[in-house]
């Protein structure tokens, strides 16, 4: 129990530290290349996106303020690389304050699914940090580690499913990836596939962006589409859609849970471990 | 315009995708799954339709009677 205090600080603190500047928790973890990788990716996403859409991201979030004071700039999802979006907020002006629309920018859309990739690729980038940290002292402990809880997660987010395929959960992954990316496609056909758009719906836009590559693959290419007629069902269309990147954050919270209780199920040897976890996975 | 048949495959839909979603988080199990999936998407379409039918029926018959 005394030894197990300092490691659950370690991880709260590196889980901290990743979500206020992605990579910092991997540098923690000692993953130096790693780290700056996560850094250098979020950042080149976030400040692409800021680029390429004219800085406009900021016309969709507003300043926190407490007794007059400016504490934050809330902007999600570009708000999950906290420090990135901080500074971007605070260096950056929206060009539409210089009297420019943003119809203007051509490549908008193409920006907004950058930053808004950035802040959802910094969440998960805190869930694989956390996991680096589990898997170390595993490997510490002197026990297999094949797969770790934020690789899992991680790979939820590059298609649905992905992470239990990867644990070797046939059913789960091909359950999920079924139910997401189908619920997604039923929501995307009501709106005419138009209906991905952070400047017609910005508050839904930030949960279709946690499907993960899918949804940013559609946020990129669904403003190319228009309109061309009355949609009875565009509503439930926008509740699929949206409901559907909530659910892809349901199934990497799972997909890093079954790993963690893959290993706590585990006993000591590695044979016995690989049948402990077929047994489940059954 | 739409249609209360549509709505209600719609709702079908909806409600087996979240059951299914929810019953994969709950379970690791896969009949366990699949029940749950079915127990769940019942229960949740049953208690949309409940509400709906609530809300007629307070609307025809209380609020707007003349209607």
């Amino acid at each position: 129990m005394a030894e197990e205090q300092p490691a659950q600080d370690r991880l709260g603190k590196t889980i901290f530290l990743s979500l206020l500047v992605p990579g910092l928790g991997h540098f923690l973890a000692g993953r130096r290349a790693q780290g700056i990788a996560w850094f250098l990716l979020c950042q080149a996403l976030l400040f692409g996106g800021f680029y390429l859409a004219g800085n406009t991201q900021k016309d969709f979030g507003q300043p926190f303020a407490l007794f007059g004071t400016t504490i934050c700039y809330l902007l999600a999802p570009e708000m999950g690389n906290f420090l990135g979006s901080q500074v971007a907020a605070a260096l950056l002006q929206s060009v539409e304050v210089g009297g420019q629309y943003p119809e203007a920018l051509p490549l908008r859309h193409v920006g907004y699914a950058m930053s808004g990739a950035s802040g959802v690729l910094a969440f998960f980038a805190a869930a694989h940090a956390a996991g680096t940290v589990l898997a170390a002292r595993r490997r510490a402990a002197g026990q297999p580690v094949s797969l770790h809880p934020g690789c899992a997660a991680l790979a939820t987010l590059l298609l649905p499913g992905l992470g239990h395929r990867l644990q070797g959960r046939h059913f789960k992954a091909g359950l999920y990836a079924g139910s997401i990316l189908l619920l997604f496609l039923v929501g995307m056909s009501l709106g005419d596939f138009a209906d991905f758009n952070r400047q017609r719906h910005p508050y839904y836009w930030i949960g279709q962006m946690c499907l993960g590559v899918p949804g940013w693959i559609a946020a990129v290419l669904s403003p190319l589409a228009r309109f061309e007629r009355v949609m009875p069902y565009q509503d439930a269309g926008l509740l699929f859609t949206t409901a559907a990147g909530m659910f892809n954050v349901i199934a990497a919270l799972d997909a890093w849970q079954r790993v963690e209780g893959d290993w706590e199920r585990k006993p000591e040897s590695a044979s016995e471990s690989e049948s402990a976890g077929a047994e489940a996975r059954a | 315009m739409s249609s209360p048949f549509v709505m209600l495959l719609l709702l079908i839909f909806f409600g087996t995708t979240l059951s299914a979603v929810l019953s994969a988080y709950r379970e690791d199990d896969r009949r366990a799954i699949l029940r749950g999936t079915l127990r769940r998407s019942a229960l949740f379409c049953g208690a949309v339709l409940g509400i709906a039918l609530g809300a007629y029926l307070v609307s025809t018959q209380i609020l707007l009677p003349s209607a």
